[in-house]
């Protein structure tokens, strides 16, 4: 054994991952047997560690990353274009649904509750989405590049709100909670000054941290039921 | 449509002139793997596909600042990995734990033979809590070094970390994983 020197566990390590090492280390494992066996140890602990599964994502995961991608991929002004008219399509279908739940025509049939119900889950699961694709912007953006998002933010305030009321009216209470949540948020964000400090931007990262989970159980409900509510539709 | 690995070069050329068609090619290529690498730093489902979405947006507004003489794959790696980096020193900063834990306690082990453990699945329990321990920088340089195969160096470049922080981070890794795991001495080779 090359004299009283032995490798510590770090250069065990970096030696396993073929970093610079001490050039007596190669030498030293051939003759030391106790390092032999600590050098063993640290490969199996590693070769253990590499064995954690990750779950599978399917051949079509490329193509289901690019449709959730490529509607924020235009500059911000192209963004709100498109993003605009949906919106505010959304928002007066939302006015259309409550007067005509509230005071419906008298020569038109009534659109049954099941079919009221769906086209609420639609609609308030399809804001809920958008809303997390802002958040989740917002969130990883540095103070200087949220103009986008602020715009977006701005617009999706009247849309929430109606679905705020609409949801509270309805007794649907978790829903209208969330939206409540989300709607000071969207405030925030949209009349948030030109210039936002780090410490601001943090806090509000904090806050949307905290509410993106919450609109994403929420989410995940509206879209359960909405599932469960098609066939009663079909039929 | 299936998306073939041609000439990828190319490829980025068109993204960057605006061809979205040619990114969406890069993003069907690479998605699978920016996301085995997202999921081993977040150890969540939905933080990763986060990260995923986060990288190709900001990789697709720098695409001015790639350098053709990289590759694709490695430049993309890297905004992911400091991405998932961002996002879990914001968690850990969420839920006020220390960012870089050198005082952590050392994880309890009832220390029972190597022999039983080795083949049982409470090795893969006790790495997988182990790696859910980590703080945001041991986590993240482990990954990248162990499962990503970056250089030290490189994963400082990624991070934004001195080189002894990142190899600092590996060994605290190391450390705390056999902690959990108990002695391996005498384990079967």
């Amino acid at each position: 054994v090359s004299g009283a020197w032995h490798p510590e566990e770090e250069d065990l390590i970096l030696f396993h991952y073929g970093e610079a090492v001490d050039p007596r280390l190669p030498l030293h494992l051939e003759e030391c047997a106790a390092c032999r066996i600590r050098h063993r140890n640290v490969v199996e602990v590693l070769a253990l560690a590499g064995d954690a599964p990750v779950p599978e994502r399917g051949a079509d995961y490329g193509e289901r990353v690019w449709r959730r991608l490529a509607p924020r991929l235009s500059s911000p002004e192209s963004h709100l274009r498109r993003f605009g008219l949906p919106l505010a399509l959304a928002a007066s279908l939302v006015v259309a649904f409550l007067l005509g739940r509230h005071f419906p025509p008298p020569s038109s049939a009534p659109i049954p509750p099941p079919a009221q119900q769906r086209i609420f889950l639609v609609m308030v699961g399809d804001h809920l989405e958008r809303s997390e694709m802002v958040l989740v912007e917002l969130s990883h953006a540095g103070p200087t590049s949220m103009e986008g998002e602020k715009q977006l933010a701005h617009e999706l305030v009247l849309s929430n709100r109606l679905y705020r009321q609409t949801a509270l009216k309805e007794g649907e209470t978790g829903v209208g909670e969330v939206l409540d949540e989300l709607e000071r948020v969207l405030v925030e964000v949209g009349n948030s000054p030109e210039h936002v400090s780090a410490g601001e931007t943090k806090a509000l990262q904090r806050r949307i941290d905290g509410l993106l989970f919450k609109i994403r159980v929420v989410g995940s409900h509206v879209k359960q039921r909405e599932k469960e509510a098609l066939p009663a539709t079909v039929s | 449509m299936v998306w073939m690995a041609g000439d990828e070069g190319a490829e980025v050329e068109r993204a960057r002139g605006g061809d979205q068609d040619a990114f969406r090619g890069l993003v069907h290529r690479h998605s699978p793997a920016v996301f085995r690498l997202a999921y081993r730093m977040t150890r969540n489902e939905q933080d990763a596909e986060d990260v995923v979405q986060e990288t190709f947006l900001k990789a697709y507004r720098r695409l001015g600042q790639f350098e053709s003489r990289s590759l694709f794959g490695t430049w993309v790696h890297r905004i992911a990995a400091n991405c998932a980096y961002d996002l879990l020193r914001r968690r850990a900063r969420l839920k006020e734990e220390p960012e870089d834990d050198e005082t952590a306690p050392p994880l309890p082990a009832t220390d029972p033979s190597a022999d039983r453990l080795v083949f049982s699945g409470e090795v893969r329990l006790r790495l997988a809590a182990a790696l859910a321990r980590l703080s945001p920088a041991e986590r993240s340089a482990f990954v990248l070094r162990h499962h990503e195969g970056m250089s030290i160096q490189e994963i400082g470049v990624s991070l934004g970390l001195e080189t002894s922080a990142v190899k600092q981070s590996i060994f605290r890794a190391v450390r705390k994983m056999r902690t959990a795991l108990g002695t391996l001495e005498g384990a079967p080779s």
